[in-house]
């Protein structure tokens, strides 16, 4: 219980409170509401890209795999680390009620294999298995967004969920209750007070009839 | 735990855009967006602003302010969000192929659903106490 | 402003990205190794975005889990299968759903 004077004054200041604390817990639940949202549908378009980028690497990786049992694994290697390399991500972020989410975009996409620099004698099996990593890539790179947005939607969720179930289930009834007890103590106050002037003003009375008597 | 309750409501419009612009500005923008008051600066994506000017015929293009705002507000109910601005809140209703009365629209969950769907760069979401 | 990816994993994948023009890759010999590649990483500001393997990630564990908790959005780490197209049961944001929503919730894939 909180302890609080039970005068009128700390009666109208705890009314305050409970306002306040009303209007913030709508506000957070609001908030909460929309992250939900929000969340939820990142997470929709989560599993719609990691498909397709999964789909999409699983290919490369088997195209690249070919590639090494028919050229061999060290020629492979070596071509990859001639490729001209030149892939870079631009990068920005974007807020979310608040939340910091990443944007980002890969630069260099497909590239032509007189682009990718290594020997022209390479076969074909290598360039395929390059374009299909480019592609792969870039569908990662939006997923990436994507799992972090959600991430941290996620968290900031969690967060926000504690604080509008601290202030429903704990600071708020807690005001009321403190609130309760204060109008009871005044209304008790009131009546011991009310009480009392009528038995002082039945005393006075009683005085005045036998005195009068007396005088009279 | 009032502390608490006040720091939480502090953070619920910040970062905040520190002005806005108009569509027609963003279009002919080579890096649209708008300046945030943490420092940062939030692009809008290209997609969403043809979108924006296919909903918005030219000559209103000026009158059109972006990041579109979306207001919560408890006073209106769970779940339910106002759009600021009448010709933001026509944009909105052409999106969503409603009609707009009174140039004032309050839109529900699903709705807002799409609308964050389709324009997530350049709507904002703003909390009214 | 731009950043750099890198991969880290298998030989077969650092190959198979840097033929996609990803400069740096990384194929750790240890647990060790790993985490501490991994700590400095997350903390290069030039970095935007780290490609894992699933296999590599299960074996950091918790202590992986540790470091990327409380990390801004850059860099961003995300987990990869290898050619083996190995990926655990368990999948991180499951659990964030279900912490979220109190329950395991099935999205429907349409």
């Amino acid at each position: 219980m909180m302890a609080v004077s039970p005068t009128r004054m700390s009666l109208l200041r705890l009314r305050r409170r409970i306002a306040l604390a009303r209007k913030g817990h709508d506000l957070l639940r609001e908030k909460m509401d929309a992250l939900v949202m929000e969340f939820f549908e990142v997470l929709r378009r989560v599993y719609e890209v990691r498909k397709e980028a999964f789909d999409r690497l699983a290919s490369a990786h088997f195209l690249l795999s070919l590639c090494m049992a028919s050229w061999g694994t060290v020629e492979t290697e070596q071509a990859a680390r001639e490729a001209a390399k030149g892939v870079v991500l631009e990068t920005s972020v974007r807020y979310v009620m608040g939340v910091p989410v990443p944007v980002a975009e890969v630069e260099v996409t497909v590239r032509s294999p007189l682009e990718r620099g290594y020997s022209l004698l390479s076969p074909s099996l290598l360039d395929r298995a390059s374009e299909e990593f480019e592609r792969a890539l870039k569908l990662l790179v939006e997923l990436a967004e994507l799992e972090e947005t959600a991430r941290a939607l996620a968290w900031e969720l969690e967060r926000t969920r504690r604080r509008v179930n601290a202030l429903e289930y704990i600071l708020i009834p807690r005001l009321e209750a403190a609130l309760r007890f204060i109008a009871m103590r005044l209304d008790e106050m009131e009546r011991e007070h009310f009480f009392r002037l009528k038995r002082i003003k039945a005393l006075l009375e009683r005085r005045e009839r036998s005195g009068g008597g007396a005088e009279g | 735990m009032e502390e608490v309750l006040k720091a939480e409501l502090a953070r619920l419009n910040s970062p905040f855009p520190k002005q806005r612009i108009s569509l027609e500005e963003a279009l002919s923008s080579e890096r649209p967006g708008v300046p945030l008051t943490n420092g940062a600066f939030q692009p809008f994506r290209r997609e969403e602003l043809e979108l924006l000017a296919s909903l918005v015929p030219e000559g209103k293009r000026g009158e059109l302010r972006l990041p579109i705002l979306l207001a919560l507000d408890p006073g209106l109910g769970r779940g339910a969000v106002r759009v600021r601005g009448e010709a933001e809140s026509r944009a909105v209703g052409s999106l969503l192929g409603k009609r707009v009365e009174g140039g004032e629209l309050v839109i529900y969950r699903p709705e807002l659903r799409e609308v964050r769907r389709r324009l997530p760069t350049t709507t904002y979401y703003l909390f009214l106490p | 402003m731009r950043r750099e990816i890198v991969v880290v994993g298998d030989r077969e994948t650092v190959t198979g990205f840097a033929l996609a023009g990803v400069a740096r890759g990384y194929v750790p010999s240890s647990r060790e190794e790993a985490l501490s590649l991994l700590r400095g990483l997350l903390g290069e500001e030039g970095v935007g975005l780290i490609l894992l393997t699933h296999r590599l990630a299960e074996e950091l564990g918790e202590e992986l889990k540790r470091m990327v908790r409380g990390k801004g959005p850059f860099p961003m780490l995300l987990r990869i299968p290898d050619r083996t197209g190995y990926r655990p049961e368990r999948d991180e944001l499951e659990e964030m759903v279900r912490r979220t929503v109190g329950a395991e919730v099935v999205v429907r894939k349409e």
